[in-house]
């Protein structure tokens, strides 16, 4: 149970990162377009 | 391909019947609101209402119980799917025109069809002013088209698994999470309920940043969250999320949306723990490039036109839109009417191309789907392969989505037949809006948001338009969200009860 948790918990973050990575290339592509 | 007619009538009564009452049962929860915010008008529209749908609900549950037994046959099963989601649009649309903030029916149905199917453009009046029970409605809708109706009824009302795997793909979701098609519907709503609670959460605290008080606040949270999970588009307010002003609502939205558009295969997969299937699945891989690809486009066109000066309105405005176009989503930080005045064609072209292409499928997301625009890619790099190596050399075209799977013709064939069938749809209501009198760009970023289900607007879709263009729209969606098929097997089915064939 607690081991099934813990693979839900990584779960959720690995999804949240890979979103996160994305809003941080969009941000790098903004950053780099105008400089 | 259907036998005994008028037999057969009988269990697909019985089917679309559970959707009904479940769709019914599902008035609860914006009674409930209403109640708690003392709206006694909005909680008697919802006890009528909900009635009428409980009542329609068992009669046709009544009418097929003793044929429930019966195995659907695989258009059957389409044919359950696809007179669901069209019964229920009529009967949802019921609260919307109690509700004093629609124009005609017609309205009413369209701002269902919308919800249902995720897409998120609306045709309501004086939206800013709509009580909580009403609001909550708009939303509810959202989340269930967004998980799939017959997905909802499955979990909940339907013991007889014989034919629910045949809805469940009728209902454009044909990945099995688990070996039966009832457990796998209960899945998809345990990953979206669990997600519910994170993600409500958080947009409450980020609705709050953004100055609205804790007790409304929690209210656009919940709203706002299901509508980017669902990459559905609602907002409570009219100016959707440019409303708040606020870039940590922004933040919190794309990621959820972004999150929300993945295949529901892919979220089980990772939530059981396999730890590569995000950076290995085609679906991942598809999205990660083909949003690259359009992002610098975007950037590019606006740079150009020089629209926005500064990095962070490029990147709050520009990508935003981007991402909420590329994901289905629709949330929206610009007016609808900037896109066409400010934009410029390249960025227009970028955002209406993302519109189409879509988000993953069995996911809450429209279009294409990466799947397929991944199938399609890969066949195109097989085929080359092919060209250049000798005759004598077999070449397998293989892709990674769950697993490692060898693609068959069948599969090839079924993408190219999908997306050609969306193009087709895409070219009609661009045509329609044209004939509306709306100029080509405008007609066919409108009729790329209402193909995808995405709901991002260029100020076409409001209650003026005629109500020739809001049908054909309306009809549009259906079929997108459906994917052709189920609605195909409805008209063929309708055609043959008829006596013509």
């Amino acid at each position: 149970m607690i081991k099934a948790k813990k693979s839900v918990a990584i779960g959720i973050l690995r999804e949240v990162c890979y979103a996160c990575l994305l809003i941080g290339f969009g941000l790098a592509v903004a950053m780099l377009a105008v400089v | 391909m259907f036998e005994k007619p008028v037999n057969r009538l009988l269990p697909i009564s019985y089917y679309i019947g559970c959707v009904l009452t479940a769709l019914g049962a599902a008035e609860l929860i914006p009674l409930a609101v209403a109640l708690c915010w003392r709206e006694w008008q909005v909680a008697a529209i919802f006890v009528f209402t909900m009635s009428v749908m409980v009542i329609v609900g068992a009669s046709l549950i009544l009418l097929g119980c003793r044929h429930r037994a019966e195995k659907l046959s695989w258009a059957e099963g389409m044919v359950v799917a696809s007179a669901s989601w069209l019964l229920g649009m009529l009967l949802c649309a019921l609260p919307y025109q109690l509700s004093g903030h629609y124009l005609s029916y017609l309205d009413c149905c369209f701002d269902v069809m919308s919800g249902l199917t995720t897409t998120g453009v609306v045709m309501i009046q004086n939206m800013d002013h709509l009580s909580y029970g009403m609001n909550t409605w708009r939303f509810i809708l959202t989340f269930i088209g967004g998980q799939g109706m017959v997905v909802l009824a499955l979990c909940f009302l339907t013991k007889e698994t014989s034919g629910a795997y045949k809805m469940y793909v009728g209902e454009a979701k044909d990945e099995q999470l688990r070996p039966n098609a009832r457990n796998t519907a209960r899945s998809i709503w345990s990953i979206s309920l669990l997600y519910l609670l994170i993600g409500s959460l958080m947009t409450w605290v980020a609705v709050m940043e953004a100055g609205v008080p804790a007790g409304k606040a929690f209210l656009h949270g919940v709203w706002l969250y299901m509508s980017a999970w669902s990459t559905g588009g609602f907002a409570p307010m009219s100016q959707n999320v440019l409303y708040y002003h606020s870039a940590a609502v922004e933040i919190v939205t794309v990621v959820f949306f972004v999150i929300g558009s993945f295949n529901f295969a892919l979220h089980y997969a990772v939530l059981k723990g396999k730890k590569r299937e995000i950076r290995r699945n085609i679906e991942t891989i598809t999205f990660a490039v083909t949003l690259t690809i359009l992002v610098l486009i975007t950037t590019l066109g606006l740079m150009r036109d020089n629209v926005y000066p500064d990095a962070m309105s490029l990147f709050r405005k520009g990508f935003y839109q981007l991402v909420s176009g590329h994901t289905t989503t629709g949330f929206m930080t610009v007016y609808a009417k900037q896109f066409y005045y400010e934009w410029g064609d390249i960025a227009l072209f970028a955002i209406t191309v993302s519109m189409l292409l879509g988000g993953s499928a069995c996911s809450t997301a429209g279009g294409f789907k990466g799947l397929r625009t991944g199938i399609i890619f890969s066949t195109f790099k097989t085929e080359l392969k092919r060209m250049m190596l000798p005759e004598s050399r077999v070449c397998e075209q293989k892709i990674h989505h769950i697993r490692d799977v060898v693609l068959s013709d069948a599969a090839v064939r079924s993408a190219f037949v999908i997306v050609t069938a969306y193009l087709i749809t895409f070219v009609i209501g661009t045509l329609a809006g044209m004939f509306a009198g709306f100029p080509f760009a405008m007609a066919a970023f409108e009729s790329a948001s209402v193909t995808g289900n995405v709901g991002l607007t260029i100020g076409i879709s409001s209650p003026t338009i005629p109500a020739m263009l809001k049908m054909v729209y309306i009809v549009m969606m259906w079929l997108a969200r459906l994917e052709f098929m189920s609605v195909l097997a409805l008209g063929a089915y309708l055609l043959k009860r008829t006596g013509r064939k």
